[in-house]
C-alpha cells in the first residue's frame, strides 16, 4: 500500500486534470444553453391583390397520378432531371426520385440505373452512383453518357485511376477531343498542368473552331481549369471564353467569379453574380466582393441562416462553399479548415484544393498572429 | 464537375445530367413549438405542388388566393400533421397567420394550437410533401422539454416525441459504451496501448529484483490514467472549438506514435519517461477522439456528461484490458524465449505497423 501511496504523488497531476475537466465542461454547458426559438417575422400583406410568389415551373413538378408504366415514370423522371438541371431547385430531385423509385426492381432497366446515377451524383452520393454504373456494366449496357459521368465522378473525387480507366473506355467512341479533354485533364493532375495544357490546345486546334461545338465547349472549360491549376496568367480569358460559349452554365460562371475574386475585381464578380443569388458558390462570391466594398451585411446574413438550416437539416452539400464563406465571409479559419478537409474527403477539384490550403494557411497565421 | 455534366446534357439529348455542386436550397418545412403553440412555416412553392392556389390562372400567388386556400389547406394539414398525447389524437385549430421569409423565399406561416401543449410529453407526426418529395424535410424546433431539442422529419422518420428529457442516465450510459466501443474497434488504439504495455514485461538484467505483478499493475495503470487525462483534455478543447487541429496530421501523428511507444519500450526507458510520452501523445489522440464523437455529440444535449462518460468508458475499457493482458504477459515475461525473441519482435512489429499506417494516411 505505501508502495501505490508513494506513486500516487503524481495523483496531483490527476486532481488538476479534473479541475479542468470541470471547469471547460462548465463552459461548454454555458455555450450549449444560449438557446432560444422562432423563426422568421410573420407579416400580413396590406391588400388581397399583393403578389407573394411567382410560380414559374414549380407545378410541372406535382406529382402525376396517371403515370403507370415503367416508360412513363422514367419520362417523368428524365423531365424532373431537365428541370433541376435549368434551374438548380433539388425539388425537381424529389419528383425524379419520387418517380424512379415507383418503377419496380423487375421493370429496372440500364436507363433507370442511368437516371438513378445521375440523381444520386447530384445528391453528392457518389458511391451510390458508381454503384449504379458498375450495374450498367453489368448489363453490358455501357455507352459514352455511362462512361462520361464515371470519369467525371472518379475524377471529381480523386480516384485518377478509375478515372484513367473510364477515359481509356472512350476511345471506342471516336470523339478526339473528349477523350484528349479527359486524358490531359488527368495529365494536369498526376503529371505536369503546363505539357497537359499544350497538349490540350493542340487537339482544339487540330479539332477545329467548326467541329462538335459541344466537345469545343467541354474543351474549353478544362482548358481553363488546366490553366487555373498551371498558374498561367490567361486563366481569366480562358473563363471567360467558355462562359461565352455557354452563358448558362452555372459552374464555369463560379469559376470565373473566384479568378476574379483573387485578381481583386471585385466590381466584376458583382455583375457576374447579380440573379445568382440562389446559387450558394455564386452567392458566396458575391458576399465577398461586397465585404471588400463595404457592404453585403444582408447577403452575409442570408447565408449564413441558409448554411445554418443545412447544418440542421444535416446535409452540408456544398462544403466547398461553406467553407469559403466561413473563411472569407466570417474570418473563422479554423472552422473553414474542417470544413475544407470534410469536403476534400470526397470532392478534390482544383478549387477544393485551393479552398484546403488557403484555410491551412489562415489557421497558421492566425496563429502566429495569437 | 458540373460543367462537365451539363456539356454531357447538351451533347446527349437522350440523357440528363443535372447540376451537382451548385443547386440551392432544398425542399424543408419548419416547426417551431412552444408550450402556447406550433408554428409551421412552409414554402409557397411548396404548397403550390399539394393544392392548386393560382385561382386566376396568372402563373402567381397573391395573398387572396393564399388566404381563399386557407380552409382546404388546414383540412390538408390536419391529414398530415398529428398531435397526440398518451397515444390519443389531439384537436388541432390550424390557422393561416401571414406569410415569412425564408432564405429562399417566401413561406406561407400557420398556427396550430392545441390543449395538448400543455402537457410535458407529446408526439407529433407529420407527413406533409413525403409522397410528392422524398427529399422533404421538417424541421423542428421545440422547447417543450425546457431546453431546445432539434429535430429532423423525414420519410424514414415520421415522428418524434417531445418535451421528454433525455434521461442523463441513458446519455451516460451510451457514450460509456461509445468509449468502450471506441477502445474494441480502434485498432490503433489498442496498438498503442500495447506498445505502452510492452516494458512492463521487459525483465531487467540479472540479479536486479523483479517487480511484483501489483507494481507492475501499477505503474501501467497510472502511465494508462496519464494518456486518458492528456486526451481528455484535448477532446474537451476540440469539442468546445477552443482549438482543433487538421485531421490528416493528427491521425499521422497518432499512428506514428505507437512507433515511438514501441521504440521507447526497444530502448528501455525508464517509466516516469513513459509517462511524459503518454501523456504528450494522449493530447495528440484526444483530437483523434474530438473528430469520431463530433457527429455522436452535436445530437446530445447533455454534453458534459457525455464527454465526461465517454472518457470514463475508454479509462474502464483500458483498466480491463491491462488487468486481462498483464497477467498473461507478466507470466511470459519470465521465460527467456519471450525475453529474447518474442518482446523485440513485438516491438519491432509495433514500430512497423505504425509506420505502415502512417504511410496510409498520407
Amino acid at each position: 500500500m505505501q508502495e501505490i501511496a508513494r506513486r500516487c504523488i503524481h495523483c496531483h497531476a490527476i486532481f488538476f486534470a479534473a479541475l479542468f475537466f470541470i471547469i471547460f465542461s462548465g463552459r461548454l454547458s454555458a455555450d450549449y444553453l444560449d438557446s432560444g426559438i422562432g423563426g422568421p417575422e410573420v407579416y400580413q400583406p396590406s391588400d388581397d391583390e399583393t403578389i407573394v410568389f411567382l410560380l414559374g415551373s414549380s407545378l410541372a413538378i406535382a406529382a402525376s397520378d396517371s403515370n403507370s408504366t415503367p416508360q412513363q415514370h422514367l419520362d417523368a423522371a428524365r423531365q424532373a432531371l431537365v428541370l433541376f438541371r435549368d434551374t438548380a431547385n433539388p425539388r425537381f430531385l424529389g419528383a425524379a426520385e419520387r418517380e424512379l423509385a415507383a418503377i419496380p426492381n423487375a421493370e429496372r432497366s440500364a436507363q433507370f440505373y442511368a437516371y438513378r446515377a445521375s440523381l444520386r451524383q447530384s445528391l453528392h452520393l457518389f458511391d451510390d452512383a458508381i454503384a449504379d454504373l458498375n450495374t450498367i456494366s453489368d448489363m453490358k449496357a455501357d455507352n459514352l453518357e455511362s462512361l462520361m459521368m464515371r470519369f467525371t465522378i472518379t475524377f471529381v473525387t480523386g480516384n485518377y485511376q478509375a478515372a484513367g480507366q473510364a477515359c481509356s473506355a472512350l476511345k471506342k467512341y471516336g470523339n478526339n477531343l473528349y477523350v484528349a479533354s479527359c486524358t490531359q485533364q488527368l495529365q494536369a493532375v498526376t503529371g505536369d498542368a503546363n505539357t497537359a495544357y499544350s497538349e490540350l490546345k493542340h487537339a482544339m486546334a487540330e479539332f477545329g473552331v467548326f467541329g462538335d461545338r459541344p466537345a469545343l465547349i467541354w474543351a474549353s472549360g478544362t482548358l481553363a481549369d488546366i490553366a487555373e491549376r498551371a498558374g498561367r496568367e490567361d486563366t481569366l480569358g480562358l473563363w471567360q471564353l467558355a462562359l461565352q460559349l455557354n452563358r448558362d452554365d452555372l459552374y464555369t460562371r463560379a469559376r470565373l467569379a473566384s479568378v476574379l475574386l483573387n485578381q481583386g475585381d471585385y466590381q466584376q464578380v458583382i455583375s457576374l453574380t447579380e440573379d445568382y443569388l440562389a446559387v450558394d458558390a455564386l452567392a458566396v462570391s458575391r458576399a465577398i466582393a461586397q465585404q471588400h466594398l463595404g457592404e453585403g451585411a444582408a447577403l452575409t446574413r442570408i447565408l449564413r441562416e441558409r448554411f445554418d438550416e443545412a447544418l440542421w437539416r444535416g446535409e452540408i452539400v456544398h462544403k466547398r462553399a461553406y467553407a469559403q464563406f466561413l473563411l472569407d465571409v466570417q474570418h473563422q479559419p479554423q472552422a473553414a479548415l474542417a470544413m475544407a478537409e470534410k469536403n476534400w474527403e470526397h470532392q478534390r477539384e482544383w478549387p477544393d484544393v485551393v479552398i484546403l490550403l488557403r484555410a491551412r494557411e489562415a489557421v497558421k497565421t492566425n496563429r502566429l498572429v495569437q | 464537375m458540373r460543367r462537365l455534366l451539363l456539356l454531357l446534357s447538351v451533347l446527349l439529348a437522350s440523357f440528363v445530367f443535372p447540376n451537382v455542386v451548385l443547386a440551392h436550397k432544398a425542399s424543408d418545412s419548419f416547426i417551431y413549438i412552444t408550450a402556447q403553440q406550433i408554428r409551421l412555416d412552409i414554402a409557397v412553392q411548396d404548397m403550390a405542388r399539394i393544392q392548386a392556389l393560382d385561382l386566376n390562372k396568372d402563373r402567381s400567388v397573391s395573398w387572396g388566393e393564399l388566404r381563399a386556400a386557407e380552409p382546404a389547406f388546414s383540412t390538408l394539414l390536419a391529414g398530415y400533421i398529428v398531435l397526440s398525447h398518451n397515444d390519443e389524437p389531439c384537436s388541432l385549430g390550424i390557422k393561416l397567420e401571414g406569410i415569412c421569409e425564408h432564405t429562399d423565399g417566401p413561406y406561407t406561416s400557420w398556427s396550430l394550437t392545441s390543449d395538448c401543449l400543455a402537457h410535458s410529453v407529446v408526439r407529433l407526426d407529420y407527413s406533409l410533401l413525403f409522397d410528392i418529395d422524398p427529399l422533404h424535410r421538417a424541421l423542428i424546433v421545440s422547447d417543450l422539454s425546457g431546453e431546445k431539442q432539434l429535430s429532423v422529419m423525414s420519410p424514414s422518420n415520421r415522428s418524434v416525441v417531445l418535451g421528454e428529457r433525455i434521461s442523463a442516465l441513458s446519455t451516460a450510459g451510451v457514450f460509456l459504451w461509445q468509449g468502450v466501443v471506441h477502445l474494441l474497434v480502434g485498432y490503433d488504439h489498442m496498438l498503442f496501448l500495447l506498445a505502452l504495455l510492452l516494458p512492463a514485461t521487459r525483465r531487467k538484467v540479472s540479479g536486479v529484483e523483479v517487480d511484483t505483478l501489483r507494481q507492475v499493475f501499477t505503474d501501467v495503470a497510472l502511465v494508462i490514467t496519464m494518456f486518458t487525462l492528456a486526451h481528455s483534455f484535448t477532446l474537451i478543447a476540440a469539442s468546445l472549438g477552443w482549438f482543433s487541429l487538421p485531421s490528416q496530421p493528427v491521425e499521422i501523428a497518432i499512428a506514428l506514435s505507437i512507433s515511438l511507444a514501441a521504440a521507447m519500450a526497444l530502448m528501455d526507458v525508464n517509466v516516469r519517461f513513459q509517462r511524459g510520452l503518454a501523456m504528450g501523445v494522449g493530447l495528440i489522440h484526444g483530437f483523434g477522439f474530438a473528430g469520431v464523437l463530433s457527429d455522436l455529440l452535436a445530437a446530445s444535449p447533455l454534453k458534459l456528461l457525455a464527454l465526461g462518460s465517454f472518457n470514463v468508458g475508454i479509462e474502464l475499457a483500458q483498466l480491463a484490458l491491462v488487468i486481462i493482458v498483464l497477467p498473461v504477459l507478466y507470466r511470459f515475461s519470465f521465460l527467456p524465449l519471450y525475453q529474447r525473441r518474442v518482446f523485440p519482435l513485438a516491438a519491432i512489429l509495433l514500430v512497423v505497423s505504425g509506420f505502415y499506417m502512417a504511410a496510409q494516411r498520407i
